[in-house]
């Protein structure tokens, strides 16, 4: 017993280190969570319930971001399907941001240091998003969304 | 830094700068603006760079990310105010015009 209580204390103290790391996560987890909460109460699928997109409203052109709200709205009433209806990139952003922030906490918790993602990821992640840009607002890709008036 | 050449320098500087892509690609769909998209252009550099052991031009382009996406979110919240400020404008003319047009009876 006498041996095993200061390697206890060791190994609380050692979680106590950890869990202190994950302030950061936890709050950004708590503003997610908030950030659904709002999102699915106050229904942006209705109109007048949000203000409209700046970029759509200047230009007439759907924004990368445009149907961001009400796919999430979607997402929170687990219409995944609806989701995809207004903004694919949502729906890959969330699964996207999920990995992300199981990464972040993996590695505070473990103590590690930053790495960066490979330099093809990263210019991957601007080629799709331009290209989803361009795309959903021509002719024929209607499918990405969000429904034109 | 550039004395280093293609190999990242010795010592503390082996952990690379937070290339903020997550809050890129936030204010990307948030913000609804292209400043979002000159900021992942730039959090994608920060990964290019540090593969080539640019780590100064790693470090910059980070604090260019930083940039754009205050400015993002800036000129973001800038426009959800001036969209509310004219949405009550509109309901206020409206009614003014709505209630001069019966006193004018």
């Amino acid at each position: 017993m006498t041996d095993a209580n200061p390697a206890l204390a060791e190994v609380v103290e050692s979680v106590g280190i950890r869990l202190r790391c994950l302030g950061q996560p936890a709050l950004a987890l708590a503003a997610a969570l908030a950030y659904g909460v709002v999102v699915h109460l106050h229904d942006p699928t209705q109109p007048g319930n949000y203000p409209t997109c700046p970029f759509l409203w200047l230009t007439g052109w759907a924004c990368p971001g445009c149907g961001t709200l009400r796919a999430s709205h979607e997402l929170t009433e687990g219409n995944v399907v609806g989701a995809l209806a207004y903004n694919p990139l949502t729906v890959l952003t969330v699964v996207g941001l999920g990995v992300v922030w199981v990464r972040w906490v993996r590695r505070l918790w473990l103590g590690r240091a930053r790495t960066l993602a490979p330099p093809w990821m990263a210019r991957g992640l601007v080629v799709l998003i331009i290209a989803f840009w361009i795309l959903r607002n021509l002719p024929g890709f209607e499918f990405l969304g969000p429904p034109r008036g | 830094m550039s004395e280093y050449g293609t190999t990242p320098p010795p010592g503390g500087m082996t952990v690379p700068p937070d290339n903020k892509m997550v809050w890129s690609v936030l204010v990307t769909l948030f913000c609804c603006l292209p400043f979002g998209i000159v900021a992942i252009i730039k959090s994608s550099e920060v990964n290019n760079k540090w593969a080539a052991g640019d780590v100064a031009g790693a470090n910059a382009s980070a604090a260019e990310a930083s940039k754009w996406i205050k400015w993002s979110v800036i000129t973001g919240i800038v426009g959800v105010v001036l969209a509310i400020i004219a949405y009550v404008l509109f309901f206020a003319a409206l009614f003014a015009a709505s209630s001069s047009s019966s006193s004018g009876m």
